[in-house]
């Protein structure tokens, strides 16, 4: 449950973005959420409504893609998504494989009103 | 009049972590500090197994960093026997980040060539946060259930080393710890098991000589 803890990264971040963009506001943030990032999208959502109140992004509408994962295998070195563990590789059946996206939460994209 | 426009930037949600354990990482390697970072659920037998770990080093060339939400027990635990230990109080938060390693590095001694980190009991978020370790350590215990793997895999993915613990309660339980290896195998390959009793002291020896050898692999000039 360390989903307070990324929203407030995330208000971090807008802040240190909007001083380096010399931004008005910033009216939308779009996040990159990977399914296996290790929190959830809906309880993020939540953090970050309840934590922008007190900032300057009381008014940032916040969007979420979920990202599915895709794992290389290390058998074969082809691409497949995965949604259940451990990963089975649906070209050669070796199991195990990398994680090469879905992993993580980025954020994606701004939009900013400039003066 | 206003302009609004859309930029697009992909800066990672963790990237003040990702950054703080990178220049951690820099730092360690500099001194030859070899990290580990130890991630479990709560009870599962971390500071047992650091206790039991102690003795097969040199005392003064170990530091302990514990992660707690609250108390200094576990520092305190270690530090009883005979090793050097600071406790991390969280207040709170679920999981170590850098910056917290950060704030406790002037701390470490001189001559130190091992620094554990016991993060705190929790299965999910520390998987998320690099401390700047060169080792991980997912530990889990035999009455939490052979069901671990499938439940937390992230925790495992990001794993170096598995510790099966409490082993000496096999033959009351129901843990079927063929399928935890078979799984193991298939959830990452080269990853590495030991099964362990810290309590009793089985296998502790293989694990300390395990990472010795990894700290010599890794700074070898």
């Amino acid at each position: 449950m360390h989903e307070y803890s990324l929203a407030n990264n995330l208000i971090e971040i807008l802040r240190e973005q909007k001083k380096e963009k010399k931004a008005k506001k910033i009216l939308k943030v779009e996040l990159d959420f990977g399914k296996l990032s290790g929190a959830e999208p809906f309880l993020f959502e939540e953090a970050f409504e309840i934590l922008k109140k007190e900032t300057e992004f009381k008014e940032t509408e916040l969007k979420i893609n979920i990202i599915e994962p895709e794992i290389k295998c290390l058998k074969c070195g082809k691409i497949f998504n995965a949604l259940s563990f451990p990963f089975l590789c649906p070209f050669c059946e070796n199991f195990g494989g990398e994680i090469i996206k879905g992993d993580k939460i980025f954020i994606k994209s701004l939009v900013i009103e400039n003066f | 009049m206003t302009k609004i426009i859309k930029e697009d930037i992909s800066i990672p949600i963790l990237k003040v972590n990702e950054e703080i354990a990178q220049e951690l990482r820099e730092f360690f390697n500099k001194r030859k500090i070899f990290v580990i970072n130890i991630i479990s659920s709560p009870g599962a037998g971390k500071t047992t197994f650091l206790e039991k770990l102690l003795s097969f080093f040199e005392k003064n060339k170990v530091f302990i960093l514990v992660g707690d939400i609250e108390t200094e027990r576990d520092a305190k635990r270690i530090r009883e026997k005979g090793g050097n230990s600071y406790q991390i109080v969280t207040g709170g938060t679920c999981h170590l980040e850098a910056i917290m390693i950060k704030k406790s590095i002037s701390l470490i001694p001189e001559n130190t060539e091992y620094l554990f980190i016991e993060n705190v009991g929790n299965l999910v978020c520390p998987a998320s946060y690099d401390l700047g370790e060169h080792l991980r350590i997912i530990m889990l215990s035999t009455p939490e259930g052979d069901d671990k793997l499938p439940k937390y895999p992230k925790a495992f993915l990001t794993g170096d080393v598995i510790l099966i613990n409490k082993i000496d309660l096999l033959p009351y339980l129901n843990f079927d710890i063929k399928k935890v290896e078979e799984e193991a195998k298939k959830i990452k390959e080269n990853i590495k098991i030991f099964k362990i009793s810290a309590l009793k002291g089985d296998n502790i020896k293989e694990v300390a000589e395990f990472i010795k050898n990894k700290r010599k692999e890794y700074f070898k000039t």
